[in-house]
């Protein structure tokens, strides 16, 4: 590679024109997209987090009555979101009474032990799956004394039921699952990533016509100069070289001219 | 000291000692129906116990010392009862009722606002009450009154404790020309699917105040159910009315507490708790959700907004 240019000015500059660009394109593409991934990601797991406290709401009625089609619907409500792999509603002794897989290539069965029996605790587990991450919610389904509702109100003025007056501390019935993959957020972001490189590169391209134009204007007086210099030291003093502006470089040519 | 003088004070002191003996006895017998100190046991602080209190105290008129049981430790409050020695106990709510009951087994106990008295073993020479059991036949009718439409109705009740319900609403149904469509379950894991299916001969639903379907679980689902279905829902409480079932008959509160305040009368008189029938309130009244009504298309008749509570 021919890396004389390099040595003059204008090349120089070029250089650290073409340079200084890519960094700073590079920087703000890297930036960019490591914001876009951490926004959608928390975004992801914001709105995975509210779908399944919700479904753990409703769940609490079907499970006290062992209605399976009431889990069953609350399940396929549940994974109907477009980022999810599926969902699952699971006893108190960890069985699955209703499960809803939309990408079976991502779903896999969560141990017993690894559930938490904590009240109110949501579970996250994230892993690495076919070139996607995958992340399990999993949170309690925990029954408590209705309280200061009006629903609590009447069952507690009832009294002699089996209901809130007897279960006044909080009874595990089981746990809700929801499993959700970056499959689509992968897809969108590397969409994103191409086109905001494709406008990067006409940027930077853009940019750097428009800095060489700008160092011809700077460098074609200097040279010009720097020729009569030389032929003034050759002993022609006739020649002369146009003052084309009153800037810097029209003071320079001006000086020369008076030398010859 | 001269011995007839003697014997002249001798005996006054005598006599005056007697007198003062009978005036005391008197006096512990007759303080009853001057007056005595009533205690009311609030099981727990709820708008339907402070409304019964509110209608005992106008019935009464005379002083009473309130307490709540959720308030106080158990140990502390059979003592603060204790040291008052009260004529009579009134008890809103079961769990002031048993807890009267255990601690003060020889205090009169007048319950009030207690569903199934007798299921609770609240009886016996020392106890009479009010309770808050409206009969099948007053519910239907007003009911009825409400959604005159309705021929067929799903009632649901668990077979252990419903069947006596069960007979009495049969008879009332058919006085009124309804059809039960009975739902009678021994476990709430039939209730789901044995609703579903009584919800699609039936033209509304009905939850009594029964052991096993009054609980939230059963209600939410019977709620749920009745929108889908846009089959309206009967309950026995207010506070479900207001949560999204349409109607419900329930009990005069304030009237439940003026009959318990005659009972107490009665008990100051001198009558034995045990001796006063246990009744069951005399006035009902009609709450009706408009939201639910409007949300289910239905129109509540003339006759029955006259009587009845719509909520808005």
């Amino acid at each position: 590679m021919n890396w004389a240019f390099a040595r003059g000015i204008r090349g120089r500059i070029a250089l650290l024109l073409v340079g200084g660009l890519l960094l700073a394109a590079c920087g703000f593409y890297g930036l960019l997209d490591f914001l876009a991934r951490d926004w959608s990601r928390r975004e992801l797991r914001e709105q995975g987090e509210a779908v399944v406290e919700r479904m753990a709401r409703e769940a609490v009625t079907p499970l006290v009555l062992g209605d399976r089609r009431g889990l069953q619907m609350i399940v396929s409500h549940g994974a109907r979101d477009r980022d999810a792999v599926g969902a699952a509603i699971l006893g108190a002794n960890g069985a699955e009474l209703a499960t809803r897989v939309t990408e079976s290539d991502h779903w896999t069965q969560v141990p017993v032990a690894r559930l938490d029996r904590r009240p109110g605790e949501t579970r996250l587990t994230r892993e690495r799956s076919a070139g996607v991450e995958v992340f399990t919610l999993v949170v309690p389904v925990i029954r408590t004394a209705p309280a200061s509702t009006p629903t609590g109100d009447a069952f507690d003025f009832n009294e002699s039921g089996p209901g809130p007056g007897a279960a006044r501390t909080p009874e595990l019935l089981g746990w809700v699952r929801l499993t959700y993959s970056t499959a689509r957020l992968e897809g969108e972001l590397s969409r994103a990533r191409t086109i905001g490189l494709l406008i990067l590169s006409l940027v930077v391209a853009l940019g750097l016509a428009a800095s060489l134009a700008m160092l011809r204007v700077v460098v074609r007086p200097l040279r010009e100069a720097s020729g009569l210099a030389r032929e003034i030291a050759g002993g022609n003093l006739d020649r002369r070289i146009p003052v084309r502006a009153g800037d810097e470089l029209g003071a320079l040519a001006a000086s020369m001219n008076t030398m010859a | 000291m001269k011995p007839g003088r003697a014997r002249t004070w001798a005996l006054p002191r005598r006599e005056w000692a007697l007198r003062a003996t009978l005036l005391a006895a008197w006096m512990a017998c007759a303080a009853p129906a001057f007056g005595g100190t009533v205690v009311v046991l609030r099981s727990r602080a709820l708008a339907p116990y402070d409304s019964a209190i509110a209608g005992f105290e106008a019935a009464y008129r005379n002083p009473v010392t309130r307490f709540t049981l959720a308030d106080t430790g158990g140990a502390a409050l059979r003592d603060r009862i204790a040291s008052l020695r009260p004529d009579a106990i009134v008890a809103m709510g079961l769990r002031g009722a048993l807890f009267a009951r255990e601690h003060f087994p020889r205090t009169p106990l007048v319950y009030c606002i207690v569903q199934d008295p007798a299921r609770h073993d609240l009886g016996g020479v020392w106890v009479t009450g009010v309770s808050s059991d409206v009969p099948p036949a007053v519910e239907l009718t007003s009911l009825r009154a409400a959604a005159p439409d309705v021929r067929r109705l799903a009632v649901f009740y668990s077979q252990t404790a419903g069947a006596a319900f069960a007979r009495e609403a049969r008879k009332a149904a058919a006085d009124l020309g309804i059809q039960l469509v009975e739902v009678a379950i021994a476990d709430l894991s039939e209730l789901a699917g044995r609703a579903r299916e009584a919800a699609r001969r039936a033209d509304a639903l009905w939850m009594p105040a029964d052991p096993m379907i009054a609980a939230p679980e059963p209600f939410r689902f019977l709620l749920d159910l009745s929108l889908e279905t846009r089959k309206p829902l009967f309950t026995f409480s207010d506070a479900l009315v207001r949560a999204g079932a349409l109607a419900a008959v329930v009990p005069d509160y304030q009237a439940a507490g003026a009959q318990a305040a005659e009972s107490v009368r009665r008990i100051q008189a001198g009558e034995r708790a045990g001796d006063i029938p246990a009744s069951t309130v005399r006035r009902t009244r009609l709450v009706v959700n408009g939201s639910t009504a409007r949300a289910l298309g239905r129109d509540l008749p003339v006759a029955a907004r006259r009587g009845a509570e719509v909520l808005p």
